[in-house]
């Protein structure tokens, strides 16, 4: 292990606040390639939700590497190690490069024209015999804005079915839910420069050095200059950030919202509030005062298992930032009360009046590098252009652009969410469903019940992708897609940045773009608008994207003043863009006004500890009227707490070098040495009573299924258990009848509000299987993986 | 003060909230395969029994003795509801059923929350704010639960009723 896999977040460059981050160009060629012999084709990185601006360097038709674009606002050159060797897997020798469709039981080699026939002809089989809720699509957060768009239309528009979510739900579906529910609408208010000005950063649940490696660059240059940002940390694992924190709070997971209740009663309780913007800003103070005033830091500690005095410090230290920037990530939205805990994340920054100012922001992030588009499009559960499926004139306007009657868009119910649609297809309501750019027979939870839904003989199952996954092993139809690389289009980072990604190559064999595959199975199903003519009117990505742009003009998410030549010319450009804003909008509410306004908030909310959804009229009774909502929620039990028999609490989660299920980062040498099979972090107070030593194989076992792995004794919080869930078996060595897969253990329950399904939560045994013959956990020592000092000195890599 | 009268507005709530735990235990394991159901369910009959735990030093002061015990399952029925679940819940007809569930449960809900309605009525007449501030938050919580099941019913009534056969 060397170069930037050992060095993940490289050389520090540190700067004070106020002053420009310096730039720090990170490049990756090839072996014995020459950066004056290439071609750079300008491009963003969609290995994580920062969305670095790059360029791709090609050279006789072959990517060969990748070098930081030094002008981008996101990342001032800087790549981490996914962006510096994901782009291998471009080049990995198992591409699809034909379309595939089972023929006997097994997957065969076809035609584009055969594949897509029998696509098209079940379709439209089957809305003949059943109607359009027959059919389902499960997308991705990894596709590009104009792919987003044109699956919307057609599905929203043309088929007519609700049955339309990404995995996103899997990732981000909480921070999309969380900013409406408290701002009205979808869409981060602060600007990445936050980062540059702040004096105290609030992460919760957010391994950042991980997640977001190049983001957390940034924080360690601030951390290593002049008058450094205070951090409290909270995370059950001692992840790099912890370790650089003021305070750290190890919770136990699954007690997210009682540590944040706690610390809002500090809050309030030392005044440390600003009484001016809560009065004139916001609405819901007294009920949130009400419910925070039963969690004093006593209470609290109990519990969350962290003392009360460490609570108390945290609390003072957010009471006492002038500059504030709070954030989480999966260690909320993939816990117990996702969408609770992650508004009092905004309820933070409301409280301290830290919002729509420099350095001052509530962060709900994102997951992956194009799910902000997969909301803005309206390909998950929204609606297009963050409008309101409850709100009669929303939904007409969107029927106006695509010249189609209101009714004919589904809007009796919100967009069906994906557990939803996996469960239709469970009953066998849904018999058609198409998964697009993502790998459910890994991701979802509670595995054996998923591969049982996803293998049924009476659901035609269609796999778009660049590899055959897991998911594809059982489909009807795969069909071969380009990658990131070999296709144009935009996307959108957290922070609101705009790139655009230029095709370098094109994809091998017979690999298509989505784009054009959506518009191939628009075109043979024969949708049409109101007047006959063809629903989706555009045949490139920038025609599309010109579309999109007005679909978007004159709501919160306005993309009106860009186009791919605009953003071709450009380093990142944030929306809000139009002519009011033309150089695009650093940050939202700096007039401490909020689109919750009944006729321009794109939800109504919900309780949060039900999911009943709040109506119109209920809305109207709330009147936020432009003011930002806080919610106070109390704490319910855990769904599967642990018990005797099931004593430790399962979390799920994931590593620096790999991505979602590893589709691509596994097929890069680096990346997959470094990180090369499951392991189970287990802290070692829990492992010497179970007789577990570093390496021991283990068994962990849970109400739904059981794994193996390699025990890691690591700086976890005792009575929590961690496996990576990247793991699956696509490999012909990983077929050895061993199951790895973390999604084989979780529990199949979701947050009432997000629906997002509650992958950090269940209780697990573990138990020993063999002994280590000195060979550690295959799990980086480079980050919250890394060994005890009294387990091993080395570890893999 | 007419105290025996006013005993039955504590009572009509116990009998209302027994009534509606119950079912909505019976209703989360009949549809366990609906796991959104299941839990949400268990969650809130969890609750009717905490709401009865509230009212009980009230209602003491008017001698009227609040049934806490609003039961569990026992675990053979639980068991046996939910490998019923687990069968019907990969046929179609599993919507229906759903459905129809759904249905009575929001009529016990809302008898509930009249209850409460009632109780909260005879407490402001009696002048006792402390009886006021319990049943205030006793119709709020019956609100959230009727609430609950009219958006359920909603979002599944057209996957029941429209899709499938033509």
């Amino acid at each position: 292990m060397d170069g930037r896999i050992a060095d993940i977040w490289g050389t520090r460059t540190p700067f004070a606040p106020g002053e420009a981050w310096p730039i720090r160009v990170d490049t990756q060629l090839e072996p014995g390639i020459e950066e004056s012999s290439v071609t750079w084709v300008k491009s963003a990185c969609v290995l994580c939700s920062n969305g670095c601006g790059l360029d791709i360097a090609v050279s006789d038709g072959r990517i060969v590497g990748v070098r930081g674009r030094a002008d981008d606002r996101v990342n001032h050159g800087r790549l981490g190690p996914k962006g510096l060797y994901g782009w291998q897997a471009n080049n990995a020798s198992d591409r699809l490069t034909t379309p595939l469709v089972r023929r006997n039981g097994s997957l065969e080699p076809a035609s584009w024209d055969e594949a897509l026939g029998l696509v098209v002809e079940r379709s439209q089989a089957l809305l003949a015999e059943r109607g359009p809720l027959a059919l389902g699509f499960y997308n991705s957060g990894q596709l590009f804005l104009e792919e987003y768009y044109t699956l919307a239309l057609l599905v929203r528009g043309g088929i007519g079915t609700p049955h339309l979510d990404a995995n996103t739900r899997l990732c981000t579906a909480t921070a999309d839910a969380a900013l409406k529910e408290t701002f009205g609408c979808d869409g981060d208010p602060g600007s990445i420069a936050d980062i540059d000005l702040c004096d105290t950063l609030f992460l919760v649940g957010h391994n950042v050095a991980e997640t977001q490696t190049v983001l957390w660059m940034r924080i360690l240059d601030r951390l290593d200059g002049p008058d450094p940002p205070r951090l409290v940390v909270v995370d059950p694992r001692r992840t790099n950030v912890a370790r650089r924190a003021t305070v750290h709070l190890p919770i136990k997971s699954g007690t997210n919202l009682v540590l944040l209740n706690a610390i809002q009663h500090e809050l309030i309780a030392d005044g440390r509030i600003d009484q001016e913007f809560v009065r004139t800003s916001t609405v819901g103070f007294d009920r949130l005062r009400e419910t925070v005033e039963r969690y004093p830091p006593e209470r609290a500690a109990e519990i969350c298992g962290v003392p009360a005095e460490d609570i108390r410090a945290a609390a003072r230290v957010i009471g006492e930032a002038e500059r504030l920037v709070s954030t989480c990530l999966q260690g909320v939205y993939q816990a117990h009360q996702a969408t609770a805990s992650a508004v009092q994340i905004n309820n933070v920054n409301l409280l301290r009046g830290m919002i729509g100012k420099p350095g001052c922001a509530p962060f709900q992030m994102n997951g992956q590098p194009t799910s902000q588009n997969t909301r803005e499009a309206g390909a998950d559960g929204d609606l297009g252009g963050v409008r309101n499926w409850q709100n009669p004139a929303h939904v007409e306007e969107l029927a106006r652009l695509w010249n189609v009657e209101p009714l004919a868009i589904p809007h009796w119910g919100p967009p069906t969410h994906a557990m939803q649609i996996f469960r239709y297809a469970e009953e066998g309501s849904i018999r058609f469903l198409w998964v697009i750019g993502t790998n459910p027979a890994v991701s979802l939870p509670d595995l054996g019940r998923a591969r049982s839904i996803l293998s049924q003989e009476r659901l035609f199952l269609v796999v778009s992708d660049a590899f055959l996954n897991e998911t594809g092993e059982l489909a009807d139809v795969v069909l071969p897609t380009a990658l990131w690389g070999e296709k144009t289009g935009a996307f959108t980072n957290y922070d609101r940045t705009v790139h655009l990604s230029d095709k370098a190559v094109d994809p091998p064999g017979e690999a298509r773009a989505d784009f054009d595959v959506f518009l191939e199975y628009a075109r043979r199903l024969e949708l049409r608008d109101r007047d006959g003519a063809p629903l989706v009117k555009w045949t490139t990505p920038e025609e599309c994207f010109d579309a999109f742009r007005e679909m978007t003009r004159g709501r919160l998410c306005d993309y009106s003043g860009l186009s791919h030549e605009r953003l071709r010319g450009s380093d990142g450009i944030q929306w809000p863009c139009n002519d009011l804003n033309p150089e695009g909008t650093e940050r939202l509410y700096t007039d401490r006004v909020f689109p919750t306004s009944v006729d321009e908030c794109e939800d109504y909310g919900h309780d949060f500890l039900t999911g009943a959804a709040r109506e119109r009229k209920d809305f109207t009774e709330l009147a936020p009227g432009g003011r930002a909502i806080l919610h106070g929620v109390e704490h319910v039990p855990l769904p599967e707490p642990p018990s005797g028999d099931l004593p430790l609490r399962l979390t799920t989660g994931r590593t620096v070098y790999h991505w979602h299920t590893r589709t691509k980062t596994g097929r890069v040498q680096e990346l997959d040495a470094a990180a090369p099979d499951v392991w189970v972090e287990l802290a070692p107070a829990d492992a010497t009573a179970l007789g577990i030593g570093e390496g021991d194989v283990v068994r962990v076992e849970s109400a739904r299924g059981a794994i193996e792995g390699r025990a890691r004794l690591s700086g976890i919080r005792p009575g929590v258990v961690f496996v990576p869930f990247h793991y699956g078996a696509w490999r012909s060595s990983e077929q050895d009848g061993r199951e790895r897969a973390a999604n084989e253990l979780t529990l199949l329950a979701w947050d009432p509000v997000s629906k997002q399904p509650l992958v950090k939560s269940g209780a697990v045994r573990v138990a020993k299987l063999a002994d280590s013959q000195g060979v550690p956990a295959p799990a980086p020592a480079t980050t919250a993986s890394e060994p005890v000092a009294s387990a091993v000195s080395g570890g893999c890599p | 003060m007419p105290v025996t009268k006013l005993a039955q507005a504590f009572d009509e709530v116990c009998a209302a909230e027994a009534k509606l735990a119950d079912e909505l235990r019976t209703v989360g394991e009949r549809h366990a395969a609906d796991v959104d159901v299941y839990h949400v369910a268990h969650l809130l009959a969890v609750r009717c029994a905490q709401q009865l735990e509230l009212l009980a030093p009230h209602a003491e002061r008017y001698d009227v003795v609040v049934g806490t015990d609003v039961g569990e399952s026992s675990s053979l029925l639980e068991r046996v509801r939910w490998a019923a679940s687990e069968l019907v819940g990969r046929e179609e007809v599993s919507g229906l059923l759903l459905l129809s569930d759904l249905r009575d449960l929001y009529l016990l809900a809302h008898r509930a929350e009249l209850a409460w309605v009632v109780l909260l009525q005879v407490a402001r007449a009696a002048r006792d704010a402390d009886l006021v501030a319990a049943a205030t938050e006793g119709c709020e919580e019956a609100e959230r639960r009727w609430k609950w099941v009219r958006t359920k019913v909603k979002e599944s009534s057209p996957q029941a009723l429209v899709a499938g056969v033509i």
